[in-house]
């Protein structure tokens, strides 16, 4: 009797610490976070390799910091963040900018309690210079994302933006001049047994 | 009694216990749009009044495209907003007043004051102040022409001039950098002669405009186009301007864009045949000046 109850409690158990627990393996590799990847990257007039490939690193940069703000509002800032995504990120716009995505803003907010929990941003652009240094740039973006509940590991939704930035160099760093964006959110299907495996 | 009071009791327990329950705040949870889609779009303007452009081709062969006439001139008016414009074409013999320089055709402004002076003559005789001017030479104009290779034009008519080097059939059509230029020069064999000339100079901006909407579509193509357009064209364009140019350029349907050339008598000064122009011509600019369109 104590052998029959053992063995129907570990079949019952076993799956389900199957589908929860993902492998130590799956842990180690996850990636946190976005990552931002320049695709290709013209300048006007053209530069040096070595000067185009830095203008490419400072906007892996903006963008990092903008997404990360605007997506992973855990990892904004150690004091209470905004909670729409266009707060978070209000001090990279210009004025102009930050007034529209303020009528609309919800090409940069998941909506509450979902969080981009891992993602691929990748780029291709033009920057225009003058004497060598960045004066705009203009951007088409793809971002590939994944979306867990606030406070959860389960991947719940599947995030795609696509669409053009405009950026403008400001005294300090870049900001978003302008967007034409569009944000798709989509339920992830819940995990099988089967597929967990 | 003993047994009443335990359920007098346990009513009261009870009671007590759903009061409190249902005094309780509904608990708040926040709803989650799993499937969702949101578009935004904004483009900061280049101002709420309507763009102009002065385009000057200047009879130069090759070198300095100063040291000439601008045998081509086309105002170009564009409203940002709803994409609608006008490109008016000024002949080149056009007898005017040129700022410090008395009365004169006005291709000789620019030899006279470069395309400053092409730009205040053009100014004070429409009534127009520009943006922007963009100046260009015959060799640039070709290499501009091939670089991009080549443009597709609706010859309108059937065209054999040996000045110019213009044969062509009627019809859509190809264009190399040395046969867009014919196409640009032809005048003795043209209807309407130098008014029909810049006419098709203006056909020539508009297939141009066609040409970068259909290539221009990524960032890359685009860089090529602006870093080819800097190399070749002279221009007063600030580079913080270039990429919202370009972005307009690309949202305008060249079918929303009327082509004519100004309505003038002919007639002649010293000996010259020259273009008069009069209030026929002012009343168009007065027309295009609020809101680009005639």
């Amino acid at each position: 009797m104590a052998a029959t109850v053992v063995v129907t409690l570990g079949i019952a158990v076993v799956p389900l610490v199957l589908v929860a627990r993902p492998t130590d393996k799956e842990e180690a590799t996850k990636v946190r976070g976005i990552r931002v990847t320049t695709q290709e990257l013209a300048t006007v007039p053209d530069l040096p390799k070595s000067r185009r490939d830095q203008l490419a690193k400072d906007l892996e940069i903006f963008l990092d910091l903008a997404y990360t703000q605007a997506f992973v509002p855990a990892a904004a800032t150690a004091t209470p963040s905004p909670s729409t995504g266009v707060a978070r990120i209000s001090h990279l716009l210009t004025s102009a900018s930050r007034k529209s995505l303020n009528k609309d803003p919800d090409v940069f907010d998941l909506g509450p309690n979902l969080t981009v929990s891992s993602g691929q941003l990748t780029y291709r652009g033009i920057v225009t210079t003058h004497k060598n240094n960045p004066v705009e740039a203009i951007l088409e973006i793809e971002l590939d994302a994944r979306a867990t509940l606030t406070d959860e590991d389960r991947e719940v939704a599947g995030v795609k933006q696509t669409g053009t930035l405009v950026l403008k160099m400001a005294g300090d760093g870049w900001r978003l001049r302008a967007f034409d964006l569009e944000l798709d959110t989509k339920a992830l299907p819940s995990p099988s047994p089967r597929a967990a495996r | 009694m003993k047994r009443l009071a335990l359920v007098a009791l346990a009513a009261i327990v009870i009671g007590i216990l759903a009061s409190v329950w249902r005094s309780e705040p509904e608990p708040t949870v926040p709803a989650i749009e799993l499937n969702r889609t949101a578009e935004g779009s904004f483009t900061e303007p280049l101002g709420k009044s309507p763009l102009f452009v002065l385009v000057i081709g200047s009879d130069v062969r090759e070198g300095n495209p100063r040291a000439g006439r601008a045998d081509s001139l086309h105002v170009v008016a564009i409203d940002p907003e709803s994409g609608k414009g006008t490109i008016v074409g000024i002949p080149r013999d056009s007898y005017v007043p040129i700022p410090g320089r008395g009365s004169n055709k006005i291709n000789a402004s620019l030899f006279f004051g470069g395309p400053e002076l092409v730009v205040q003559t053009v100014s004070q005789f429409t009534g127009i102040n520009f943006h922007y001017w963009a100046l260009v030479e015959f060799s640039r104009f070709r290499d501009l022409v091939d670089r991009l290779g080549g443009i597709e034009v609706n010859i309108p008519y059937p065209m054999s001039d040996s000045a110019s080097g213009a044969h062509f059939g009627q019809g859509p059509r190809k264009l190399t950098g040395a046969e867009a230029l014919a196409f640009s020069r032809a005048r003795k064999t043209v209807p309407g002669g130098d008014f029909g000339r810049s006419e098709n100079q203006g056909r020539l901006l508009l297939a141009a405009l066609n040409k970068f909407r259909k290539d221009a579509s990524s960032p890359v193509a685009l860089a090529k186009y602006l870093t080819t357009f800097g190399a070749l064209v002279e221009a007063n364009v600030p580079t913080s301007d270039l990429i919202r140019l370009a972005q307009l350029g690309r949202r305008l349907d060249p079918g929303n864009i009327r082509n004519m050339v100004i309505p003038a008598g002919t007639g002649s000064a010293g000996g010259a045949s020259i273009v008069t122009v009069g209030q026929p011509a002012r009343d168009v600019f007065d027309r295009i000046k609020d809101d680009a369109i005639l």
